[in-house]
């Protein structure tokens, strides 16, 4: 509540302490410390690849040069893999989501015959799991090797997720159940048109967890692909941002022979890290209120 | 909405249970993996391919990974009995696996390798060293007249003039007093700037010594570096670079970007470092000075009396192998027509085609048998690309990067400004340069007997190199530091190392 508020709630006015101004000023200081070097990637990539070699760019751009984001556009690879992980995060998050719900469900009744031991169980498995190998043979016995599925399936329910969807359903008051069994609706229907639209804020928070895993996986994409044409937007971040590194220790630099097409590898690399954080910079906004409201449950209701 | 949804999962479950099929084929089709550079993308579109392809009467199938995470898909491979028919990785990592239960034993089917067979015969006793138990596993990768790069001194040339200085420094002591120089001509310069730590392999190796084991010409054995005099000597006089601010003072946090951002802005004018780097840097000083010039010299005497610097293995001068190599695995089903792809590659015709590319479409060879390349194509390169040579070779799937076994590198030259080959041609004709070990392969067995002790080793190395040239542990404590090495196993690392060595000459 601001200032504002609680003088026209007719409140005594607060005197802003000498904490408040303390605490502002520390804020300010995290919020650059984590602004700063997503601003320092954008300056940099459109800066002059001289300027940047020199080591010139810090505060702000120096000329003007949009090379790098051409080469990265211009490379069909990357295009592809962009696509490759849109396509694997919606799909992946519809199925996550999908999946969650349908598990979390029947866990938060109270008449679900077994539920401690089910429960149990699914709790298991974020404690013990089979390992890098045993999944692989799994996905490759099941004929998943080399296709969407192998992304997108494996982890379809994540436990962690799926235990806090579990608890916002068990929040959703009995009575409402009741009232629809009264009137004739199903288990299916009573998911669907009063659980569902009673529990948006979950699937939003939800929806931007399983999004942003999907759009930073690259392990199970590295396991279980090996179609160089369905890699998605991570690998291909990796090779050019840490193998260019690498790669340059002990062979030879094969070097721009002209200025004009100097791009230092830091300015390709942020243009590539730019393009690859959008989208999540874009999501995030419109998610953040659900997301907010998400973090409070679990927590003391008034 | 409750339909679609439902339908929705029916269709993904469907689709999820739906194996794939792949049509039956008479032609043998191999898969091949390997790692993948930034600059160059796998991609059946390469001509290179398709003619391998069309030559042999195979399909290939090419698999490719960041080679950050190679090693890891590569493990699970084999872990899984799921390796491609062909893999590509480096000698020493494969030399891990069991090479005898993994992959395919060469010497035993020599006579359907004619090629290979007469590639290893001409480097008859270097390829001692990747034989295990005296059998050959892998195909190695071989560069032939490639431009030779490797680690060099190289200083500011306007610099050297404007301290008066009229010849270049011809051993270590010089090197000293003309750091000296450039700090008293500049106060506020750090003369001499490095990538971080690796600056105690790439100069200590020229200064007479070296941070690891590695093979000592002057002794004709390997030595555990660290643990000798000589080592001392060389942390004497990183010590005092370092206390008389001729070195950076955060060398060891340094990175490649803050030594480019030093040698480029003016801060740095000395490097002892993978020279080929030398013309990414002369283009940004000359931009804002063309008198701003790094060149390179002679290699430098060192106080043991010798003089020498290190070629990186593989770039083509006295050994052509590089530390890049190809196996069969066992569970190939085609092995006939995986040995024939192989070997293709190490015949001539092979050679020129993952060098080159297609006679007549990417180069034409001349009467006299010179090679001319499409000069064109290179122009366009150089004018557009960001990596020009890599580019090029992308496009036609040729050189080091691509599937190739044995191949030239001269087409780098034509990527190169006159500034460039005058410095690869100045290194070519020093006679000190050597490539700087020699080439062993250890046993799975031995190799474990050693990475433990390695690993201890070399943390320690690591930790008190950095305390000797700072000052905050005293160089009299030397002799200390040797007795914990010893204690961590440095003689038994020299041991196996040696008696590999030895068992690799006498076969």
């Amino acid at each position: 509540m601001s200032i504002q508020h609680r003088r026209t709630a007719g409140k005594p006015y607060l005197k802003r302490t000498w904490f408040d101004y303390i605490n502002d000023l520390l804020m300010l200081l995290i919020v650059l410390l984590t602004v700063y070097p997503l601003y320092y990637c954008a300056i940099v990539s459109v800066s002059d690849g001289m300027a940047v070699t020199r080591g010139e760019v810090i505060w702000k751009t120096i000329g003007f040069d949009l090379t790098a984001y051409k080469v990265v556009f211009g490379n069909d690879q990357i295009l592809r893999a962009y696509l490759n992980t849109i396509i694997y995060t919606s799909l992946g998050t519809g199925i996550n989501l999908c999946m969650t719900a349908l598990c979390a469900y029947p866990l938060s009744r109270p008449r679900l015959h077994g539920r401690r031991i089910l429960n149990f169980l699914i709790m298991l498995t974020m404690f013990i799991n089979g390992g890098m190998i045993p999944m692989y043979l799994q996905v490759k016995t099941l004929g998943l090797l080399d296709t969407v599925w192998s992304i997108v399936l494996p982890g379809a329910i994540s436990t962690y997720n799926m235990i806090i969807m579990r608890t916002f359903f068990s929040s959703i008051p009995d009575e409402l159940h009741e009232a629809a069994e009264i009137d004739g609706a199903s288990h299916f229907r009573i998911f669907m048109t009063i659980v569902i639209p009673l529990s948006q804020t979950i699937i939003a928070t939800l929806t931007l967890f399983y999004a942003v895993g999907h759009w930073n996986a690259y392990l199970s994409a590295l396991l279980y692909l090996t179609d160089s044409r369905k890699m998605p937007l991570q690998m291909v971040i990796r090779k050019m941002v840490i193998d260019s590194d690498i790669a340059s220790m002990t062979t030879g630099n094969a070097s721009s022979a002209s200025t004009e097409t100097l791009i230092t590898e830091s300015k390709l690399k942020y243009a590539i890290v730019m393009i690859s954080v959008l989208p999540m910079i874009i999501v995030y906004p419109f998610l953040q209120k659900y997301f907010v409201s998400g973090v409070m449950i679990g927590s003391v209701k008034g | 909405m409750r339909r679609t949804v439902s339908l929705l999962l029916v269709l993904a479950l469907l689709l999820a249970v739906c194996p794939v099929y792949g049509l039956a084929d008479d032609v043998p089709v191999l898969t091949i993996e390997r790692t993948e550079h930034a600059s160059f993308t796998y991609s059946l579109t390469q001509p290179v391919i398709a003619e391998l392809e069309k030559r042999l009467g195979i399909k290939i199938e090419l698999q490719a990974y960041p080679s950050s995470d190679y090693n890891t898909k590569l493990k699970l491979q084999l872990a899984t009995d799921d390796l491609p028919d062909i893999a590509f990785s480096t000698y020493k990592t494969l030399a891990e696996y069991v090479p005898e239960d993994m992959f395919i034993n060469l010497s035993e089917y020599m006579d359907q390798l004619p090629n290979y067979a007469e590639t290893l015969k001409r480097f008859d006793s270097l390829t001692n060293a990747f034989r295990i138990d005296g059998d050959m596993y892998w195909f190695i990768m071989t560069a032939e007249n490639a431009p030779a790069y490797g680690n060099f001194p190289m200083v500011r040339e306007d610099i050297v003039k404007a301290i008066g200085w009229d010849h270049m420094p011809d051993n270590f002591e010089e090197l000293y007093e003309m750091l000296k120089a450039i700090k008293a001509y500049d106060p506020n310069c750090i003369p001499m700037s490095t990538r971080g730590t690796d600056v105690l392999w790439r100069m200590g190796y020229s200064f007479g010594t070296y941070n690891n084991i590695y093979f000592e010409p002057d002794e004709g054995r390997y030595v555990y570096g660290p643990a000798t005099e000589r080592y001392r000597k060389f942390m004497e006089y990183m010590n005092r670079l370092y206390t008389e601010g001729l070195l950076d003072p955060d060398f060891a946090s340094s990175n490649k970007s803050i030594w480019m951002e030093n040698l480029t802005s003016g801060k740095s004018y000395f490097l002892f470092e993978n020279g080929s780097f030398a013309t990414d840097i002369n283009l940004v000083t000359r931009a804002a000075n063309p008198e701003a010039r790094f060149v390179p010299m002679k290699t430098l005497e060192n106080y043991f009396g010798t003089r020498r610097a290190m070629f990186f293995e593989g770039s083509g001068v006295i050994s052509p192998f590089r530390n890049d190599v190809w196996v069969i695995s066992k569970t190939c089903k085609n092995l006939d027509a995986a040995l024939k792809l192989m070997d293709y590659l190490y015949s001539e015709e092979g050679a020129r085609l993952c060098s080159y590319g297609i006679e007549g479409e990417n180069y034409t060879v001349a009467e006299d048998g010179s090679i001319t390349f499409d000069q064109e194509k290179i122009d366009w390169y150089l004018k557009n690309a960001n990596d020009p040579y890599r580019e090029y070779c992308n496009e036609i799937g040729v050189g080091c990067l691509a599937f190739a076994g044995r191949f030239y590198d001269d087409a780098w030259y034509e990527f190169m400004d006159q500034d460039s080959r005058d410095m690869y041609a100045f290194w070519l004709a020093d006679e000190n340069i050597t490539p700087y070990s020699y080439n062993l392969c250890l046993s799975a067995e031995d190799t474990a007997a050693v990475a433990d002790l390695m690993n201890a080793c070399s943390t320690l190395v690591s930790t008190e190199s950095l305390k000797f040239i700072m000052g905050t542990r005293s160089l009299d404590e030397f002799d200390s530091f040797v007795a914990e090495l010893k204690n961590l196993g440095a003689e038994t690392i020299e041991e196996v190392y040696n008696k590999a060595y030895e068992a690799s000459l006498s076969k």
